[in-house]
């Protein structure tokens, strides 16, 4: 056995390639799985219906499932390119680049499903809006799916981007902690963003009257719920473009590590949580259309209150990245 | 580079690997290294329940006031004390990253 640099940077790329599917393929499955229950359900309330509840459910499954082929995109890349010189950053940049896609695939994929799988329910309850709810449907996953598309655009720029010299350490602790940064914190605002676009299928099948006010307060409540992926994005670039000086001691890349960490796990739970606010804005603007004001009002300060501990994280990552 | 076996193999892995990454490792150092690790780590999962719990509360209030929109402003105030008290363990873990940051 002889072990070369090139050794080392085929194991990151295809450990990389490995964590990128095998992560991307869980969020998908479950939000596919979930808009297939409530369709079978929708179309055992209503049989008659059951080929636009069909149709509906196979879109929706569709959208669902493009994080995972961008997750599978990823690892074909990283499982067969041609890799050009090697050295051991870039084995650290392969390795972020599989972290930062396949944890950042899982939210949206499961995220992805709610609005699918109530847009089919809506069908069965109300067979005139389907074409309204099919809109809704796409308009709020499409939202949904953008913390995996900027997961991928995180992913490929660590995988093409010439570093040139940048030394050794402790850029390679920058480059994980940048796929750890945008991919963990893509999870909770994906899965937030499609807990409210569910919502809002739900609330047009109930009161179709009011999809204005409905679809209104649903962009309003997941552009608030993207937010912690995009500080996750922020501290991913920061860490990605900013150049350190070399160092040989062990706490720097240790520091740029724990930033990684931080910003990563600190963007989920808020992400969840604004998901969540927005969610229960919406269903009951559906119900209480006059008051939709006052419903906007109370999901702001709620969401503003929730993404407290993400600025709290974001502020301990730059700390740790620019002060120490 | 064929012809290595084994043993030898894995010296020269070492030997390369040494010569990319000159890392002075001392006692002090690791100590720092893991600080700051740990920083990291305690604010990033600590950060993950305050923002679930608080999200929940949130979710709630606007069931509340959907329901009932003249007692808007009770809700209001008894949301934002009950997201009050789940933050406070999101502080507790700002504290100790900020310790484990610039006091340990």
């Amino acid at each position: 056995m002889g072990f070369e640099v090139e050794t080392a940077v085929k194991i990151a790329a295809y450990t990389g390639g490995g964590i990128a599917m095998g992560l991307g393929a869980v969020g998908a499955a479950i939000g596919e799985g979930y808009t297939a229950a409530r369709a079978n359900l929708a179309v055992s309330r209503n049989p008659e219906i059951s080929g636009d509840i069909f149709k509906n459910m196979l879109v929706g499954q569709a959208v669902a499932e493009s994080a995972s082929i961008f997750a599978l995109v990823i690892a074909i890349l990283l499982l067969f390119m041609n890799t050009g010189t090697a050295s051991i950053l870039k084995a650290a940049a392969f390795l972020g680049a599989g972290l930062s896609m396949g944890f950042g695939a899982i939210g949206s994929g499961i995220g992805s499903g709610y609005p699918g799988g109530e847009a089919c329910y809506g069908i069965s309850q109300q067979p005139a809006v389907s074409s309204q709810l099919t809109t809704n449907m796409l308009i709020g996953s499409a939202v949904c799916q953008t913390p995996a598309i900027f997961s991928m655009v995180v992913s490929l720029m660590l995988i093409f981007m010439n570093f040139g010299n940048a030394p050794l350490t402790p850029t390679w602790a920058a480059f994980v902690g940048a796929g750890l940064s945008m991919g963990l914190a893509a999870i909770g605002s994906g899965y937030g963003g499609g807990l409210a676009a569910g919502a809002s299928c739900e609330g047009v099948a109930r009161t179709p009257q009011s999809v204005a006010n409905v679809t209104t307060i649903m962009l309003v409540g997941q552009a608030v719920a993207q937010t912690p992926a995009i500080f996750g994005l922020l501290v991913s670039f920061i860490l990605m473009f900013k150049s350190f000086p070399e160092s040989s001691a062990l706490a720097t890349p240790m520091a740029l590590l724990g930033a990684g960490l931080c910003m990563g796990f600190g963007g989920i739970g808020p992400g969840i949580g604004n998901g969540m606010a927005a969610e229960g804005a919406v269903r009951w603007v559906a119900r209480n259309v006059e008051h939709a004001n006052d419903l906007m009002r109370i999901m702001l300060v709620g969401q503003a209150v929730s993404q407290s501990t993400a600025i709290y994280a974001m502020v301990v990552s730059l700390v740790l990245i620019f002060v120490v | 580079m064929t012809g290595f076996t084994g043993l030898t193999g894995f010296k020269k892995l070492k030997e390369i690997i040494r010569k990319e990454v000159k890392m002075a490792i001392e006692g002090a150092e690791i100590v720092k290294a893991a600080g700051y690790i740990g920083a990291g780590l305690a604010m990033g999962l600590g950060a993950i329940g305050p923002g679930v719990g608080e999200g929940m509360v949130a979710a709630k209030a606007c069931e509340a006031i959907g329901r009932n929109p003249q007692e808007a402003g009770l809700l209001t105030r008894t949301m934002l004390v009950g997201q009050a008290v789940s933050e406070s363990t999101g502080i507790y873990s700002l504290v100790i990253a900020l310790l484990l940051l610039f006091v340990v």
